[in-house]
Parts: structure tokens; C-alpha cells; sequence
């Protein structure tokens, strides 16, 4: 029986990607990786956009440094 | 996650929702209130019904939302034919309508999270409130404009630029929050709330009510107030993080309640001003993130009428901003440089402050608080700020009362004031730290104008020479710039500047006429002990009577005068003489700091400086290396015969001290055990008065190990040296007390376009993690974390590519790494030779020498071991692997290898300084931080995403995902605490790493491979070249051995 879902087309580099495995992986198991397509590209669910806008900017947060002046 | 999120983003699109949300949220929220059967303990009850009020309201609001959007849309589509717009607000509609399903949805996993902490899900629900109450102001205050600004605010490509923007909006809503909030309520609530944050009281409030008439799931729920946590979260982040920098912007050396060690002594008159009443006590009505910024303090202020020809603005906070394209540009650095701390500088404009230390500094060459503010005046832009002149007249005024005197091995204060002594007298610190006088002609303590002092008793006066040829200098300057703007002025027609002028030169009269210090005719001397010397000066300092500290050392009859003076050859460059002329400026030695860039030429300095006092000198640096260093500068430029040079390490000591003494930290500081010898020289040194005490990167004194030396050497004079006054503990300010006040900072850009240094190029390159490392990135510890961000393939493939290129160009290439498993791998793929801890100095030699005389060899790797004592002058291809952490001056030293000026001229840059990140790692950070000094220097670090060609290049390692499975499994297998070398260095302990104790040739720990745990490296395999060594080591200890090696 044919399956049909929607979701959100993600394009990323592949570091990214494995971010949002990594990400999919900790949300277990509310995941939220539909599909996983190649190696920049993969279908998630709409509604975690913003939960992985969040986490993103949050792992850049972390890796960014701010200068005191 | 939960639907809810779209609601509350406040990123992107979501951001009507948010508004519209907000005001609902609030409106359900003051409801409950109002009708409030207010039961803490029905806490659950209550969100839940919270819950479903919102989700139901949510819904009509998302509905309306919906229909917005569609309207929006429209909109877009009928003005922009092909918007790519449309696709995302379709989607926004799909949200829309999804969510409500999800809605009616039962909640999926995340019900079971429901009964779990009650605790903090109360503390969610408040932060809850905070969040959606501020939302609500800013909805019904200014939807319009605030997001326009938050839109922006997204699209702005600069992060930099981004955080403070939303900083400033954050600000900016609490501002109207506070204004506009006359409801109690709301205010109470989020006085609360706040409050509540700080003590982590989580004791239920009455912030919950009573009806429950819930069919929502409570996921949803749950999901809704994580969602609302983590934005308040964030902005609790985003306060704080402006409060961090606010305090650091404003107390400039001050410690913040992070900081570890005591507090510094500032001067109380200083603490006033540098630091603000909000800063101090309740912060509540200071809008956080507000900064207190340039454009505030240019309020009010009238621009003379010809401010283009004065080069300085001055802001009431005591910054001080310089043009450097002015024409009397030259003139300005010098007098600033000496009256203020350089903060920042670049090509175009320089920051400097106004820092007590700077103006005892200034003061202490022969400035004075009235010619201070009369330069400063002259050159500023605009008329001082009335603060400015009053922070410099309060912070000198009682400078130079005061002196430190040493005298035959005693320590004194001395001052010509009976009022300061009794105000020193009563202090407890300096009570402790006396010796008690045990003659009985002492009264009082005042040992009244018996002056035990001698010759070295400062005879005051006469001799005293200011500073003022600098003042000269830029009252010439300034001078001729009025007389171009007299022409300019007839032109125009103004008057303005006759004025001026005769202002100018009633201020020269005044400068030159300044009175000098008067003869004293008597002194009050009080003797301290030595150990105690740091606390009295901190003490001191806080009392508004910093000691000053002058060696006569031309009329020092005690301690003999050494034949020694520069050879000819020796040619002191301008900034190195202006360094000395600071230091020697009335005649007398003052202690301080000189800083100047790595491959200035510090050393020559040091040695001048010697070669004018001419007395007896100590010599510390922090290896054995550049000990033999120091030792054959000395040699290269005294005429002082080699054999009156000795050196004091663990493998080099004679059986006596000679005049110049070189020696390392460790080896005085060092507490444990001792060989005979050792000790007995330890004694004579610490017996021996010295006359000048030289210190090589001084930044490492105020690590907790050495600050002994000083109490333990006693010295007339202390003359610090370094290129990178800076550590990333909060101990810098220390050395105002342990060693003086900075005499000299070089600019580096100035000796680069003077071409006493190397124009360097410094580049970022970002290399992408590979997919499976930044896997295992994501998984693993943090000390993992850092292997494989170094070991990332792509990094090794941009190094080859790196590597080949300026090969071929014929460049000198070193490769730097701290992490000793990349370091080996990285030689053994690049087929390179490699330089670290172990290897032996022999080897060391050899490969240096291959590296400077064998055009094949044009790469060498490096550990940290090459960071500061290894002078490679040919290099000038840096490559930076992996480093420590976020250490600025590391980042500096190393680049500092590559500084000295090189002989291939004609084209722009002729050294390149390569920084390899990982992206997306921690890397990142560490390279931002480690690059601020240089930035604050005025280097500029360019950003290479990509390499271009580097496809084109055939067989660069790891270009199959097999060989870089195979890396990765190498990787993993590795054990981190072998990637990570321990050397002594002398200042690892300031980030918190352990220091193995020993000195210099002390035994290495490392990670016992299978060699070593069978005993095969061990030393008692060592071969070792003559007999004195071993004994001298230590390591034959018994009686017989002892004898026999003895007798040969």
C-alpha cells in the first residue's frame, strides 16, 4: 500500500547531515528524519524545522566566539 | 518536537505568530489571574489548563495567521512575479493547518515526561511568563517597526552584527517594559520571575488558578513550555553574555565575580570612576545589554572648529581614539602611548584608555597631571570632557610621594612626607610586613632623617628630566598645523585658532616651567621584608600611594660597576632606543615593562639596558635553550668577555656566580630537592644584591611558581621583557606591582611598515569536517573531540596542498602542531622531518640546520616545543595545525616565528601565516579567541572557505573514503593522553593544566608505549657523553660511583 507523507526537502553539507542524524538520534524517539536521501540531502518532518533552526544555532553559539570589547 | 514551535520562534517567518501569540498568551495569562483561586499546589492542574487554553486560542490565532499569511502572500505574488517567497509561505500555511491536526492529535511519546519533575517544570512555566509578557509589550507597543527590525535583524549576513542588534532590541524591550508597564501585575510577575531566576527559589507562587477543563494532550503542552524555556534560556544567555561584556568593557582589569584569584588594587579614586554605580550594587535599572557605547559619550559635545587637524577624540569613560592618517599621527602615538594603554590597534583608528597604571606609568617618566590634560587637550577633537582631567589629576596627585628603596639587602620605604608614613604606618598589611626596628632610637617607627641609605639614597632634584620632548614634539606638531590652519583660517575668515595659539605657547612655557621634584630634606624610611615586598606594593597602591621604584645606579658606590658597554657593532634601532629612553629617562633606572614584537630584537634591549647600568645582572628566561641564547646575545653585543657570562641551569652551573648571570625561572623557583652545589650558589644569589634583574617573557611571572623569584632575588632594578603582555588568567594586571608599570609598547603594523618586521599575510582556512569524523565528533568526549578535529582528512589534504604549493615557490615551510599524534602523522605522510619534546637536542640541531641550508628540505613540523626557543630566521610559511586551546599568545609567538624581516622583497606579503580550523568544531571558537590579540595588533585574518585547484591536484592523501575510514579507526584507537604533550611550560599552569614540577631537565611523563613499559627506553639504557653529567644529574647516587667518577 502506497504510503504517502509530507515533509520538508533539507539540503546540507555533509557534516550537517550527520548533525541532524546525530540530532534525530537524540530526539529518539520522537524522530524526526523521514528519509534519509543522499549524502546532502533529507526529508524530515516540517513540524522540527524550527527545533533544528534551534539546535543549529545553538551548535553555532557554541562555536562561536565573541569578542570582548 | 512538538507544534507549538512555529508559534513562539523568533526566527524567520514565525515571526507574526509570535506577536499574535503573545498578546493571546498574555490575555489567558492575566485572566488567570484575575479570576485567580490561586493553589500552589494544584501547580499541574493549572498548566495544563493553561495548556488548553492557549492550544484552543492558538488555534484561532493560527487560523487567523493562516489567513494573514495567505493575504501576505498574495500580496508578494502580485508584486514580485517569480517570488521565492511564495514556496515558503505555502509551507507556513501547511504548518498552519498541520498543527491543528497535530493538535487534535493524542500526544505521542512525550506524555510519560508529564509527571516527571514538578520542581522544574514550574520554573518552565515561569520563564514561560517572562518570555510571553515580553513578547506582548513589544506586540502592542510596535509591531510594525520592531519587526521590520527582527527581519532584518535575520538576514543580516554578519554575526557579529546580528548579536548586537539583538542585543540592542532586547535592551530596547526592556526599556519600554519598564516604561510603559504601569500595571502592577505584570510588573510583580516579572519581578518574580526574575527573581526567582536569580535564587533559584523554585517555592510555588501564586502564578496558577484553578479551573480544569482539559481534553489536550499534555505533550503538546510540555512541548509548548520547552519550547518557551529554551527562548527564555537563550535570552537569559544573551543577558548574560552582555553583562559579561559590559563589566569587562568597564572595569578594564578589574575581576568579575568568575575570576579566581583576589581582586586587583585599583587606587579608590579609579574604582569610582572606572566602574559605575550599577555595576557595583543593584544592577535592576540598567537595561542589560545596553553598553556603554562611543556615540553615547559624544552627546553633547561641540566639535572645535579645526578638528581636522587634531587627531584624538576623547570620551568621557577616559577612551581615548586616535586617527592614524593624521599628519602629526607620529607624534600623538608617542604622547598617548605613554599616558594610556593601547586597547586596540588597527590600520585607520586606535583605541587607548586612561588607566591608573598607565598614569603612574606616565607619571613616573616625568609627566605631569597638568601637561597630561593640557597635550591631551590640545589634541583632542572636541573640549575634554570634564571627567577626563579630573581622573588624571586624582590619579597622579599622590603618585612619587612614596619609594621603594633597597639598601644593602634591605628593602625601605621612604618617603619625605610624615603624613604618608603614619598613613602607611596604621595600614595592616604594611604593619606585618615591617621589621620591627629593634634600636632604641626608633620613635614611633620614624627613622627620622638618619638616612640609613647611603649612596643609594635618590638625591632628588636637580637631575630630574621629564619627558619633555615628547610634549615637545607635539606641541611643534601642533604648532605647524595651527599655522596651516591660520592660512586656512584667513581664508575662511575665522579667528578661532589665534586664540589657540596663544594658548599653545603659554601651555609650552607652562610644560617646560613645570616644577620638578623638589629636593627632599628629609626622609622617613620604614625597612620591610623582603618576601613581603608584592603584598606592601598591592597595599599601596590601594592606599593611593603607589611606591615608585628608581635605581641611581650611577651613584651606587656599593655594588662594583662592571666594564662593560655595546660593542660598535651593535646598532640600536629608533623604537629600541625610545624603549631605553623611557626606561633611563632622568638619569636613573626605573623598573617596568618594555613590550615589543617577537624578532624586534628584545634581547638587544636587555642587554643595552645592561651595558648602561653596568652592574651586576641577572638574566631569567624560561628554558634552557634560551638561556645559551641570552648568553650569546650578551656575548654578541657587550664587550663583556664570555667568560664573565655564566649560566646557572641544572646542566650548565660553575662553581660561582658571575656578573651576568643567566638563568631560568625553574631553576630559582624550584622547591624541592637540591643538589650541594646548586644550593650553594642558590644562597650567594640570594645573598647578592644585583643591580638590574632582566626578565624574558614576563608575562610568566605572575604564574603562582614563580612569582618566588622576586621575593627571593633582591634587585635595585626589574626590567621586563616580552612580546605579548597577556595570559588568559586574569593575572596580567599583576605585574604592575611585581615588576612596574609597561614603559614601551611597540606597534607592530608601524615596525612592519618601517620594515623591522616581516608583512605577514594571515589566513583562516576553514576545512569541512568529513562526514564519519564529524560523526564520531558528535559522539565522543571532548578530549576525543579535540584529536579528531586535528586529525580531520580534509585538513591533512589542505596542508599537502599548502605544502606543495609554497614548496614550489621555494619557501621555507614549518608546520606547527600541539597535538603529538598529529604531529607524527602528519611527518610520516609528508615525508618531513618532525621536532617535539623527546627529541634530543643533537637531532634538534641537525634537522634545524638541514632546514636553513638545504634548499630540499623546505617543510619541518614543530610541537609546541618550537613555539617560543627555536629561532628559525629563513621561515616564512607558517602552517598551524592544531594549537592550546583559545591561547592568544601562543597564537602571537608563533607568528612570531615568521616575523623577523625577509631578504625576498617585491611583493606585498613575504610571510604567510595559515591557521587550519575544522569547521563546525570546537576548533572554531578557539581560533576566533586565539586571533584577538593579533587583530588588537591591526592584523587582518582572512577567511579561505575553499582552496581553489586543489580538485585539480592529483594523489593528496585520504581522497578515498577508504583510507579515511582507516584514519578515523587509527584515531580512535589513538589514546588521547599520548596526542597531548607535556612539557614544562612555564606558564601551562595558567589554564589550568598540570605542570609537571622539576625545571627544565626534569623527567617527562608520557604514555607508556610497549617499549617503555618493558623498561626499554628507560634511562638506564641512556647513553651519556661524560662522567660530570651524570653526576651533576644525579642519577649514580652510590658513594663508589660517586668516588671513582670523582677521581678520573
Amino acid at each position: 500500500m502506497v504510503n504517502a507523507t509530507y515533509g520538508t526537502l533539507v539540503t546540507c553539507d555533509e557534516p550537517m547531515k550527520q548533525f541532524l542524524r546525530h540530532l534525530d538520534e537524540q530526539h529518539a524517539p520522537n524522530r524526526f528524519i523521514i528519509c534519509d536521501l543522499d549524502e546532502t540531502h533529507v526529508l524530515v518532518h516540517t513540524w522540527a524545522l524550527d527545533l533544528i533552526r534551534e539546535e543549529l544555532e545553538k551548535l553555532y553559539e557554541e562555536n562561536h566566539y565573541v569578542a570582548i570589547s | 518536537m512538538g507544534p507549538s514551535n512555529n508559534g513562539l520562534d523568533t526566527s524567520r517567518q514565525g515571526r507574526t505568530h509570535v506577536a499574535g501569540l503573545g498578546c493571546v498568551w498574555m490575555a489567558a495569562d492575566r485572566e488567570d489571574e484575575a479570576v485567580g483561586g490561586k493553589a500552589p499546589d494544584q501547580e499541574r492542574a493549572a498548566v495544563s489548563q493553561r495548556a488548553q487554553r492557549s492550544s484552543s486560542t492558538r488555534a484561532v490565532e493560527q487560523l487567523r495567521q493562516a489567513f494573514l499569511d495567505q493575504n501576505d502572500s498574495d500580496d508578494e505574488a502580485s508584486s514580485q512575479d517569480d517570488s521565492l517567497q511564495e514556496p515558503q509561505d505555502v509551507r507556513l500555511q501547511q504548518n498552519a493547518t498541520g498543527l491543528l491536526k497535530i493538535f487534535v492529535r493524542p500526544g505521542a511519546a512525550a506524555g510519560g515526561d508529564h509527571g516527571r519533575k514538578e520542581k522544574k517544570r514550574r520554573h518552565k512555566v515561569r520563564d514561560a511568563v517572562f518570555t510571553v509578557e515580553n513578547d506582548d509589550e513589544e506586540y502592542e507597543l510596535s509591531e510594525e517597526d520592531d519587526e521590520d527590525a527582527y527581519r532584518s535583524d535575520d538576514e543580516l549576513p554578519d554575526p557579529e552584527e546580528r548579536r548586537r542588534r539583538r542585543e540592542l532590541s532586547e535592551a530596547r524591550k526592556r526599556e519600554r517594559l519598564a516604561q510603559s508597564q504601569q500595571e502592577g501585575d505584570t510588573l510583580q510577575s516579572l519581578d518574580r520571575v526574575r527573581h526567582e531566576e536569580v535564587h533559584g527559589d523554585h517555592a510555588a507562587s501564586g502564578d496558577s488558578s484553578a479551573r480544569v477543563d482539559s481534553k489536550t494532550p499534555v505533550a503538546v503542552l510540555d512541548k509548548t513550555k520547552e519550547t518557551v524555556d529554551k527562548h527564555a534560556a537563550k535570552r537569559k544567555r544573551l543577558a548574560e553574555a552582555a553583562l559579561k561584556t559590559e563589566s569587562a568593557a568597564l572595569t578594564e582589569g578589574v575581576q568579575g565575580e568568575q575570576m579566581d584569584s583576589e581582586e586587583m588594587p585599583m587606587p579608590s579614586i579609579a574604582r569610582d570612576f572606572f566602574i559605575p554605580d550599577s555595576f557595583l550594587g543593584g544592577d535592576e535599572d540598567l537595561p542589560e545589554g545596553m553598553l556603554p557605547s562611543f556615540v553615547d559619550s559624544a552627546v553633547g559635545i561641540k566639535l572645535k572648529p579645526d578638528h581636522t587637524s587634531r587627531p584624538v577624540w576623547v570620551a568621557k569613560d577616559g577612551r581615548i581614539f586616535l586617527e592614524t592618517f593624521s599628519p602629526i599621527y607620529k607624534q600623538a602615538y608617542d604622547f598617548l602611548v605613554a599616558i594610556a594603554e593601547p586597547v586596540s590597534r588597527p590600520e585607520l583608528i586606535q583605541e587607548y584608555r586612561l588607566t591608573p597604571y598607565a598614569l603612574y606609568a606616565a607619571v613616573s617618566v616625568g609627566l605631569d597631571a597638568d601637561t597630561i590634560v593640557a597635550v591631551l587637550g590640545r589634541l583632542c577633537k572636541t573640549a575634554l570632557p570634564p571627567e577626563v582631567p579630573d581622573l588624571i589629576k586624582s590619579c597622579t596627585k599622590t603618585f612619587g610621594k612614596s619609594k621603594l628603596v633597597l639598601h644593602r639587602g634591605k628593602y625601605y620605604i621612604q618617603t619625605t612626607d610624615e603624613d604618608v608614613l603614619k598613613l602607611l604606618l596604621q595600614d595592616a598589611v604594611i604593619q606585618e610586613a615591617r621589621v620591627q626596628p629593634d634600636g632604641e632610637s626608633f620613635q614611633l617607627g620614624l627613622d627620622r632623617d638618619r638616612n640609613p641609605l647611603g649612596g643609594v639614597v635618590l638625591s632628588g632634584g636637580d637631575t630630574a628630566v621629564t619627558d619633555d620632548a615628547a610634549i615637545d614634539a607635539v606641541f611643534a606638531a601642533l604648532e605647524n598645523e595651527d599655522d596651516d590652519d591660520d592660512d586656512y583660517d584667513e581664508d575662511v575668515g575665522s579667528g578661532a585658532t589665534n586664540g589657540n595659539k596663544d594658548e599653545s605657547s603659554l601651555m609650552i612655557q607652562k610644560s617646560s616651567a613645570v616644577t620638578r621634584r623638589t629636593k627632599p630634606q628629609s626622609f622617613f624610611s620604614l625597612e620591610i621584608k623582603g618576601e613581603n615586598v608584592e603584598f606592601v606594593k598591592r597595599r599601596c597602591i590601594e592606599l593611593d600611594y603607589p611606591l615608585m621604584e628608581e635605581y641611581d645606579f650611577r651613584n651606587d658606590t656599593v655594588n662594583k660597576t662592571l666594564a662593560m658597554d655595546l660593542k660598535p657593532i651593535a646598532k640600536v634601532r629608533p623604537y629600541q632606543e625610545k624603549s631605553l629612553a623611557k626606561m633611563f629617562g632622568n638619569g636613573r633606572a626605573r623598573s617596568g615593562v618594555i613590550v615589543l614584537p617577537c624578532g624586534a630584537g628584545k634581547s638587544l634591549v636587555g642587554v643595552t639596558a645592561a651595558c648602561t647600568i653596568k652592574k651586576p645582572t641577572l638574566c631569567l628566561c624560561t628554558s634552557s635553550v634560551s638561556v645559551e641564547q641570552w648568553r650569546h646575545q650578551f656575548a654578541l653585543w657587550s664587550t663583556l668577555p664570555k667568560d664573565q657570562i655564566g649560566r646557572f641551569t641544572a646542566g650548565a652551573k660553575g662553581n660561582m656566580l658571575h656578573p651576568v648571570t643567566v638563568t631560568t625561572y625553574s631553576m630559582i623557583s624550584h622547591s624541592g630537592k637540591r643538589s650541594a652545589e646548586t644550593t650553594k650558589l642558590l644562597d650567594q644569589l640570594k645573598a647578592q644584591e644585583w643591580g638590574l634583574i632582566l626578565l624574558d617573557e614576563v608575562h610568566v611571572v605572575p604564574a603562582n611558581v614563580f612569582r618566588r623569584v622576586l621575593g627571593v632575588v633582591k634587585a635595585h632594578c626589574k626590567l621586563g621583557l616580552t612580546a605579548t603582555l597577556l595570559r588568559e588568567d586574569h593575572k596580567i594586571g599583576d605585574i604592575n606591582f611585581l615588576i612596574g608599570p609597561k614603559l614601551y609598547e611597540a606597534n607592530w603594523l608601524d615596525l612592519q611598515r618601517a620594515g623591522y618586521l616581516a608583512t605577514v599575510q594571515c589566513a583562516e582556512v576553514w576545512c569541512p569536517m568529513t562526514a564519519e569524523f564529524y560523526d564520531q565528533y558528535l559522539k565522543v568526549s571532548s578530549a576525543k573531540r579535540k584529536l579528531l578535529y586535528a586529525m580531520n582528512p580534509n585538513k591533512f589534504r589542505m596542508t599537502q596542498y599548502l605544502v606543495r604549493f609554497h614548496e614550489a615557490r621555494g619557501d621555507k615551510i614549518i608546520i606547527f602542531s600541539d597535538n603529538i599524534f598529529a604531529l607524527r602523522l602528519y611527518a610520516e605522510r609528508l615525508r618531513r622531518p618532525f621536532i617535539y619534546g623527546p627529541t634530543s637536542q643533537q637531532e634538534r640541531t641537525r634537522i634545524l640546520y638541514q632546514f636553513q641550508n638545504n634548499p630540499q628540505l623546505g617543510t619541518i613540523l614543530l610541537s609546541k616545543v618550537g613555539d617560543t626557543s627555536i629561532d628559525i630566521p629563513e621561515a616564512n610559511v607558517l602552517i598551524q595545525v592544531s594549537s592550546h586551546y583559545g591561547s592568544r599568545r601562543q597564537e602571537a609567538q608563533r607568528l612570531g616565528r615568521i616575523l623577523r624581516p625577509k631578504p625576498r622583497a617585491g611583493q606585498n606579503f613575504n610571510a604567510f601565516f595559515y591557521s587550519l580550523v575544522s569547521a563546525d568544531t570546537q576548533e572554531m571558537y578557539y581560533s576566533s579567541k586565539r586571533q584577538q590579540f593579533l587583530i588588537d595588533q591591526g592584523y587582518a585574518f582572512k577567511v579561505i572557505t575553499e582552496l581553489t585547484g586543489m580538485e585539480s591536484v592529483p594523489d593528496l592523501a585520504f581522497s578515498t573514503r577508504e583510507e579515511q575510514l582507516e584514519l578515523l579507526t587509527q584515531v580512535l584507537n589513538a589514546d588521547e593522553a599520548e596526542a597531548t604533550e607535556k612539557t614544562d611550560d612555564p606558564d601551562a599552569d595558567e589554564l589550568g593544566i598540570d605542570r609537571i614540577n622539576g625545571g627544565a631537565t626534569g623527567s617527562r611523563r608520557m604514555a607508556a608505549g610497549l617499549g617503555a613499559l618493558s623498561g626499554a627506553d628507560g634511562m638506564r639504557y641512556a647513553e651519556y657523553q661524560n662522567a660530570n653529567q651524570v653526576l651533576g644529574r644525579g642519577v649514580v647516587r652510590h658513594q663508589i660511583f660517586r668516588k671513582r667518577f670523582a677521581n678520573r
